[in-house]
């Protein structure tokens, strides 16, 4: 049994004021040197036979993304491989130093050496397939500054 | 008597007012169960707000795939007049009878005031009870109610007339242009982010400027709208 796995991202002309949200909270964990931060959700297809590229493609473009504003990208992941509950902790990989930090501390400072998310696991190493006209994810212009701009009319 | 029917999905949360404004309107009012395909003869459809199958995905998303919203679908594109509200509106914008999406408030919070609104087109099947260009006073609650649509459908909204509300005196969720509620190019179909079901009475709105609305669709179908309702002022 093999997973499809579907990224969707708001297209880059669409604000994304939740992402802005998080790369104005970076600046408190010491990390000064992000220009843009901009969040999707990703959506894991566990077929019962062979996993169906098209009909995942026809159900994220029908249902898991919106077109009016969001692109997605579809692709197969080697599911077998991949350790099944123990591989998510190890995609997310917070930092796992430190455990006996106390609870209520000053903002921690990430070494500035010290990777934010840990490498993926190459054995979940996928052949990604981006949808029909959805640009690359590195394509992505940073989006306008808004900060303190618009918004609350009260 | 029109009947007019209020679509209840799991997670609606004004149902009841839509419900009791069509009462106060004149007209009977029907309720509609999101799982049943049957629309049971309605002259008329609202969506109500609040916050179908929990917003998963997005707002909207799933609702539009509910057995009364495939009927709606159908019967809009044959004629029925239908209202989308807020959460009714996602879910018109989802299911494509009307362009655009609604996305996150701009500035992230949750917006919950009155609101004033400019009427821009009254020739739907929901805004004939207004004057072009009359302001109105209506209650706006959304997390998000941020219009947005690509630049060649905006300009083809602003051209060919087809935005209804705008907002006035404050943009409360950073809609582009300022729009509030649109219209399907046939004028049945009209969405819009405010409250008109939350205007109806001195009692609990800040107006009854929302009354309007649903007058505006009884003299659509022909029915005469009773004295009581008629001076909604």
């Amino acid at each position: 049994m093999a997973r499809v796995v579907v990224d969707v991202m708001l297209k880059p002309e669409i604000l994304d004021p939740a992402g802005q949200a998080v790369a104005g909270a970076l600046p408190r964990l010491g990390v000064t040197d992000v220009a843009s931060v901009r969040i999707g959700k990703r959506v894991e297809i566990e077929f019962t036979g062979e996993p169906d590229l098209a009909k995942a493609r026809q159900l994220a473009d029908a249902l898991l993304a919106n077109p009016v504003i969001e692109d997605f990208t579809v692709r197969v992941e080697e599911a077998g491989r991949a350790a099944p509950a123990g591989a998510i902790d190890a995609i997310s990989g917070v930092d796992p130093v430190e455990p006996d930090v106390p609870a209520v501390v000053a903002p921690r400072r990430l070494d500035p050496g010290t990777p934010l998310v840990a490498a993926r696991p190459v054995e979940a190493a996928a052949v990604a397939e981006p949808a029909d006209g959805a640009a690359p994810a590195d394509a992505v212009p940073p989006a306008a500054p808004a900060e303190g701009e618009g918004g609350d009319g009260q | 008597m029109s009947r007019i029917g209020v679509v209840t999905f799991p997670g609606s949360l004004d149902d009841r007012d839509a419900l009791r404004a069509i009462r106060l309107s004149g007209a009977e009012p029907v309720a509609l169960w999101h799982d049943d395909a049957d629309l049971h003869g309605v002259d008329a459809v609202v969506l109500p707000g609040g916050f179908s199958y929990g917003d998963y995905l997005r707002c909207g998303a799933i609702a539009r795939f509910s057995p009364a919203m495939l009927s709606i679908v159908d019967a809009a594109n044959a004629g029925l007049p239908v209202l989308g509200i807020c959460n009714g509106f996602q879910i018109l914008c989802e299911a494509h009878l009307l362009p655009g999406a609604l996305t996150r408030n701009e500035h992230l919070h949750f917006r919950n005031r009155d609101q004033w609104l400019r009427v821009e087109q009254t020739d739907t099947a929901w805004t004939s009870a207004y004057q072009p260009g009359e302001e109105i006073l209506i209650p706006v609650k959304n997390g998000e109610g941020c219009y947005v649509a690509d630049p060649a459908t905006l300009e083809m909204l602003e051209t060919t007339g087809r935005v209804v509300f705008r907002y006035l005196r404050g943009n409360p969720n950073g809609s582009q242009h300022d729009i509030a509620g649109v219209r399907n190019a046939a004028g049945n179909v009209v969405g819009l982010m405010p409250h008109p079901e939350h205007a109806v009475e001195a009692l609990t709105g800040p107006s009854t400027d929302g009354l309007g609305i649903f007058t505006a669709v009884l003299a659509h179908l022909g029915t005469a709208v009773p004295a009581a309702s008629r001076d909604r002022r």
